[in-house]
Parts: structure tokens; C-alpha cells; sequence
């Protein structure tokens, strides 16, 4: 197996975030109040119910984002992230379902800038894998490359999401990471960068594609990221489902995703 | 509030696709260890029906260059969950696969069609409810760091087999890259070799058997900040012989031919006039296993040996006069009549066999001393006799089929059948769909279905190995398995043999 596409695909990404930056510094100008917090890119909650909306929260966990943000005091209930919005600039969350997989987990996101089509947020995470995540699946049918069952490994992604909203029907969330990995042994300390890109195609009112990719590692690569998802959303109802491919040197794995989730 | 209940019972639909975030998240971090500390890593793969003289042809191909390789002799009949659980000393299978009789019950679990469709239900062991006995994840997976990459990963696997196969390879190699950072010791399980031998062709295991060296070779490549050191076992053979559709039969029928009536039960058994007996209908094998009460088991033997399905017929047996006393008996039929009995003194760990059985019909050269009525022989003395001629370690496997070893109900008889003769194990309402399977099978107990495999880059190997003691051979598995909390079973009593006085 060879990497998807081994070193270019860091600069298509972050070209891709660089453009979404040039083209909203060349209309800021024109935006009559860019300095106000207002919510020119509302929070999905607030969307008008005709408006195709994009998802609070990515699909695929550690590496992805968007740079949406709830409301204050607003909260979202998923499977995947509960999240609670904060003064309109923050929002806090975890994974609940982690809990059950012996790996506590707490994360945060804070908005950096918000304009009529770019919205940038910084965002981090704390996972802490106890002894035994990496066996606590519900089925032996699926295995984790780690290994944790006697050592307690902390991880920290840190990291920045621009969602840029290119036409209608087209928005990007670009995500640059760099992953922390903390172990007194037999890991090693280290830092991980990566980067993902999602290209988000507003169809219908109540439904998204979204086409994902990714690259970890870069110069010490790690694996590549290819999915594809649909989005629904009806009122306070979200389901999120799509299908990810990882690339290793090794070989490829699939993962179906399935996210639920209601806005509270 | 009006939201949250709503919102709670959807998430609650949600519940098995857990494991796919939980998934996810753990096969994305990079994490890394120290080569330092495990310079070195034993990889042991159970591969599913792994037979010897594909990895012959293997070989003659050029994999495996340079490992050690040895015959692998399971145990009768040789069928994979019971196989698995002797060759692993893990908990005993209630019988020799999920379709089962229990004799405590006197009823029959999974029958026909069941049985193979528990195959494909994912095992679900941190579920908090209790999957009912009949149709519990058998133990031995919990040997492997790796059995399976999806929840529906059987079903894949029987639909599309090379595919789930290549699927599956890539999911255990990604596995061993993660894992090699911290263990000095993996294990997986692969089971689409044995789907391969079932339904493609014995060149399409070959074909398998190329791209897993391959693969093996490309790996070490990729890493060589370690060594990787691997051995692989199987569980039986595949007897590669197709099955014309005419001679997948179900035994029932040719029992009733031969006047033993089929029964689910003992209580109906009770009822019938004449021999009956309750046939175990598994997946599609080259044996059935039967249940009867004590007084008919010699009768039913018998009349099933008559059946034109059966190349022999064992049961437990009865003492011969003049025999020493305390012996453990098995009678061998063939076409209405008792070809030979023997018996087993577990004090010495010897045979005691009679000079005026047809043992040349069973192919096994065995000689007496002049006017001898019978002889004794040792464990070793049997195992070399016969593990090159038709049914290989004859003795020991005829005699412990009949023993709760691995199988927590053992049969009373076993039919093995004759090529090219398959059991139709379950009939499909389609009926192209049973000409599935048919391209080969193993469990009877000739050479062709039950002579497995075990190569091994760690240690040399003798020429021929009793499944019974891999475990012998390999204590860095049985350190894997402790630290994956696998609960060990006493194996069967006198299995193990001394290989150094081995002719």
C-alpha cells in the first residue's frame, strides 16, 4: 500500500485554506459592520429553517472540525459530541460515548473571526486513554492499533478550522492539527501534525454531502483520510452517516460513522 | 425537556454504531514506541483450514522461503470451533460447532440453517445482557489480538471470500504495524482461508497462501526497525475434493435406508421400536455426529456404516475378552462390520490393540509378535506408525473424540464420510445456493481433510506435529494469551508425546 498522495496533498489543503482567506480579505472591505460579533455565520441553531445547514461538529473525530459555534447557553445532544455554546464565542463538549470506552475526554472551541462567509475557530482536546480502551469495544470484531491495556496515554489536539462558505451551495471546513501524544512509557512523547479538508455541498434544504480527506504525518506519514457523508437535519434533529477510508502503509481500513443528535 | 426524551431515544438507536467512533478514534492516533524495548516480535497466525499440501504448493512457489514447516495433525472430526478451542486449551465448545445436542437438555441447539447463521452473528461481549449459551462467542477468539475488522465481517466473508480475505490482511497487518509499538508478542485469526477452501479451489488457496508471503516480506521492508518472526497453525485441511451435488447428502435419510430412526431427543428416542438415534446436521463437513443411548451405540454404529455416505463409522466401544480391565474401548465399522476395536490405558499411556482386527484395511502397518493374540503399544509408537498412511494419528483421534475435551457434550458415533461425500448440513430455499460450499471440506478422518499445516520462522519443528501440543512448542503464545486473560483447559490426557524418541 502507498500513501494516497504523499506530500502534495498538505499544500492542495492548506492552498485551500489560504484561498478561502485571500477571497474573504478581498471582500472584507465591503462588509458593512465586519468587526461585530453578530452572527453573520449563525450558529446552525439559529439558521433559518430554509437554509440548508452545516453540521455543529465533523464526522470524524481528532482531525476534523468546523468553525460553527452554538449560541449561548444553547446545547447539542449526540452521540458522538455533547457541546454547550458559551457568550457566543465559545463552546464547550465531549465525546459521551467515549466515557463508555474507558477514555474520559473533555474539548473546546473558540471563535477567532467571524465574517459573512469565514468563519475561523481554534479548538483543543484532552482524551485520556485509560487501561483497557483499547479493548473496550462492545464487539471483538474491531481492534485498535493502540494498545493500552496497562498504560494510561494522554492525548491533546490542538488545532484551528476556517469554514468558508465559497457559493450557496459550497462550503469548505479546512482543519490544520497538530496531535499531542504524553506517556511515560513504552510511547514515546511526541507531536503529530495533520490536516483535513471537507467540502461540504448544500443539496436540499434539509440534507448536505460532504466529500472528506485528510493527510497525517506529513514527512513522517502516517496515514491518508478519504470519506464521503450525508447530513440531515429537520428542525432540532441532525443524523450524520458516511463511510471513511485510512490508508496505512500496512492497508486500508473502513469505517462506517453514524452520528445522531438533537439541538436543545 | 420536551426535546430530550425524544432526543435520548435516539441516541439510544444509535448504540451500536459506537464501537465505529470508538474505532475511529483509536486507529487514528499515531502513536509510537521505542524499538529498543521490543526489538523483536513474534506474530502467530491461526489461519482457518490452513493444509498441508497447499502450503506445499505454496512453497514450491517460493513463500515461505526458508521457514520451518511440519505436519499439523488435529483432532477428530476436524471442525473448526472444537479444533481451535483443543489446539488453544480454551473453554470448551458445548459441541463440536454451534449445532449441538445437549444431553442434560435433551434437546438440540441450532439446528441446520441456525447453526451457520450464529456463524455470522457478531460477537458482542461487552454488551451488558446475556447472550443465551447456545450462542456464545466461542473463547478462543480471545486468544487473538485480531479475528475480524467489521460486524458483519462472516457474512462478507462467506459472500465475497478473496475479498474479505485482501480485506482482511490489510485490517491485521494495520493491527500488527499499531500494536508492534508496545507488544513483543501478536496474535490474529483469519478465518477467509477456510471460506476459500470451501468454496473457490484449492489454487485460489495457493494463490492466497503467495500474497500472504508476499505480504509478509513487503512488511518486514516497511519495518525494519523491528523483526518480525512468524508462525502460522491451522485448525484442520481442506480436502480440496469437489462435491458433485449428488453426494451432498443428508445422512437422515440414509439412516432411515439402513432402519435407525432420526430423533431429536432421548424422550422421542425412547419412544421409537428399534435403533434410533439423534444425527447432528452441522455446516457443510465430511462427518455427523451422532447421539444414542448406551444400549444402541454398537447397533447404530453398525447400520450407519452400512450407509453409502460412510468410510467408517466410530463409536465407543466394548471390551474385548480377554483384555485387561479398565481400558477405555472404541470400535472402528465399515460397511456393516465392527474392522477393528482397541483399547487405551491412560495409566501408561498405551494401546492395547488385537492381533485379528483388519488393521491393513485402515492402511496401518501394524505388526505382532508370532502367535500374539494382541500387543501393546505407546502413544509415540502409534503416532509415527500412522501419521504418514490414510488417517493419520489414527489412535489418539479416534479415541479422544469420544472425550470431553474442547467438546462439552461429545458424540457417541461419528460418521466419516468417503469422497467424495459431503454432509448437506443445511438445505437453502434457493436452490442454487446449496451448491455453495461444495469445492472442498475437511472433518472426516482420512489424511486428505485433516492433515493441516504449522510453519514457523521461530524454531525448527519436527516432521509432524499433534495439535494438542502447540502450545508446547510456542511459550511465548501462551504468555500472549495469559496476558490477554484466556482461561487454559486441561487438554486431553496422554496427548502429549515425546518428539525426541519419535522413529
Amino acid at each position: 500500500m502507498t500513501s494516497l498522495f504523499p506530500r502534495a496533498p498538505a499544500w492542495i489543503l492548506l492552498g485551500l485554506l489560504l484561498t478561502a482567506s485571500t477571497i474573504q480579505a478581498e471582500e472584507a472591505p465591503q462588509q458593512p459592520a465586519p468587526e461585530q460579533p453578530a452572527p453573520e455565520q449563525p450558529a446552525p441553531a439559529q439558521l433559518a429553517p430554509k437554509q440548508p445547514v452545516s453540521p455543529l461538529t465533523s464526522l470524524y473525530p481528532l482531525w476534523e472540525n468546523t468553525a460553527h459555534l452554538l449560541s449561548h447557553q444553547d446545547m447539542y445532544l449526540g452521540t458522538s459530541n455533547v457541546e454547550f455554546g458559551i457568550l457566543d464565542v465559545a463552546q464547550l463538549g465531549t465525546h459521551p460515548l467515549s466515557f463508555i470506552f474507558r477514555t474520559p475526554n473533555i474539548h473546546g472551541k473558540v471563535r477567532l473571526l467571524s465574517r459573512e462567509r469565514l468563519a475561523v475557530a481554534a479548538h483543543a482536546e484532552l482524551l485520556v486513554f485509560l487501561p483497557g480502551a483499547s479493548e473496550a469495544f462492545t464487539s471483538s470484531n474491531y481492534i485498535s492499533r493502540l494498545d493500552t491495556r496497562d498504560i494510561v496515554l494522554t492525548v491533546i489536539p490542538v488545532g484551528a478550522t476556517a469554514t468558508y462558505q465559497l457559493t450557496p451551495w459550497l462550503t469548505l471546513h479546512g482543519t490544520t492539527t497538530v496531535m499531542g501524544m504524553f506517556d511515560d512509557g513504552p510511547y514515546r512523547n511526541r507531536l503529530v501534525p495533520g490536516m483535513t479538508a471537507v467540502a461540504e455541498f448544500m443539496a436540499l434544504q434539509h440534507h448536505t454531502f460532504r466529500a472528506h480527506a485528510g493527510e497525517v504525518g506529513f514527512w513522517n506519514h502516517d496515514f491518508n483520510l478519504l470519506g464521503a457523508s450525508y447530513c440531515f437535519r429537520y428542525k432540532w434533529f441532525e443524523a450524520q452517516v458516511g463511510y471513511f477510508v485510512r490508508f496505512m502503509i500496512e492497508g486500508r481500513q473502513g469505517n462506517p460513522m453514524l452520528a445522531l443528535g438533537a439541538y436543545l | 425537556m420536551r426535546r430530550l426524551l425524544p432526543a435520548l431515544f435516539l441516541l439510544g438507536l444509535a448504540a451500536p454504531a459506537c464501537d465505529w467512533d470508538h474505532y475511529a478514534m483509536m486507529n487514528s492516533i499515531p502513536a509510537e514506541g521505542d524499538p529498543s524495548r521490543n526489538p523483536v516480535v513474534r506474530v502467530y497466525l491461526g489461519l482457518d483450514g490452513l493444509s498441508y499440501s497447499t502450503v506445499e504448493r505454496a512453497r514450491e512457489r517460493g513463500a515461505f522461503a526458508g521457514w520451518n514447516l511440519a505436519r499439523f495433525i488435529p483432532m477428530f472430526p476436524a471442525t473448526s470451533d472444537a479444533s481451535w478451542s483443543r489446539v488453544l486449551h480454551t473453554a470448551p465448545f458445548a459441541g463440536l460447532e454451534y449445532g449441538h445436542f445437549d444431553p442434560v437438555q435433551d434437546r438440540v441447539f441450532n439446528k441446520a440453517v441456525g447453526g451457520m447463521l450464529v456463524h455470522l452473528v457478531p460477537p458482542l461481549e461487552e454488551i451488558p445482557f446475556t447472550v443465551p449459551a447456545y450462542a456464545r462467542t466461542p473463547a478462543y477468539y480471545k486468544a487473538f489480538d485480531y479475528h475480524a475488522s467489521s460486524y458483519l465481517d462472516a457474512l462478507w466473508s462467506y459472500d465475497r471470500p478473496a475479498y474479505g480475505y485482501y480485506k482482511g490482511l490489510d485490517n491485521l497487518f494495520v493491527a500488527l504495524a499499531g500494536r508492534s509499538h508496545v507488544q513483543s508478542t501478536f496474535s490474529a485469526y483469519v478465518l477467509e482461508t477456510d471460506v476459500i477452501g470451501h468454496i473457490r479451489s484449492e489454487d485460489d488457496m495457493v494463490d492466497a497462501l503467495v500474497a500472504l508471503s508476499e505480504r509478509i516480506e513487503l512488511f518486514k521492508r516497511q519495518h525494519p526497525e523491528r523483526t518480525f518472526v512468524f508462525t502460522f497453525f491451522g485448525d484442520h485441511g481442506i480436502d480440496g475434493v469437489a462435491k458433485p451435488l449428488d453426494k451432498v447428502v443428508d445422512l437422515r435419510d440414509q439412516l432411515e435406508v439402513a432402519g435407525v430412526t432420526s430423533v431429536e431427543s432421548f424422550e422421542e428416542a425412547d419412544k421409537v421400536d428399534g435403533p434410533a438415534a439423534i444425527p447432528i446436521l452441522h455446516t457443510r463437513v465430511t462427518y455427523v455426529a451422532i447421539h444414542a443411548r448406551e444400549h444402541w451405540v454398537s447397533e447404530v454404529a453398525r447400520r450407519a456404516s452400512t450407509c453409502e455416505a460412510a468410510d467408517l463409522v466410530f463409536a465407543r466401544g466394548e471390551p474385548r475378552e480377554g483384555s485387561p480391565e479398565g481400558l477405555a474401548w472404541v470400535g472402528v465399522w465399515r460397511e456393516g462390520s465392527l474392522l477393528a476395536s482397541f483399547g487405551y490405558e491412560a495409566a501408561t499411556d498405551s494401546y492395547w490393540l488385537p492381533s485379528d482386527a483388519d488393521w491393513a484395511a485402515l492402511d496401518l502397518p501394524i505388526t505382532f509378535a508370532p502367535g500374539a493374540s494382541s500387543g501393546v503399544f505407546s502413544d509415540e509408537t502409534l503416532f509415527a506408525l500412522s501419521v504418514e498412511r490414510t488417517y493419520p494419528d489414527f489412535f489418539f483421534r479416534a479415541r479422544t473424540a469420544f472425550e470431553p475435551i474442547s467438546v462439552e457434550f461429545p458424540p457417541d458415533i461419528v460418521v466419516s464420510y468417503r469422497h467424495p461425500f459431503m454432509s448437506v448440513g443445511y438445505q437453502a430455499p434457493i436452490s442454487s445456493a446449496n451448491a455453495v460450499g461444495t469445492a472442498g471440506s475437511h472433518g472426516a478422518m482420512d489424511r486428505l481433510g485433516s492433515m493441516g499445516a504449522l510453519l514457523s520462522e521461530e524454531r525448527e519443528l519436527p516432521s509432524a506435529v499433534r495439535s494438542d501440543n502447540l502450545l508446547e512448542f510456542f511459550p511465548a503464545l501462551v504468555e500472549h494469551m495469559k496476558r490477554r486473560n484466556v482461561e487454559f483447559f486441561p487438554g486431553a490426557q496422554g496427548a502429549e508425546l515425546d518428539y525426541g524418541a519419535l522413529p
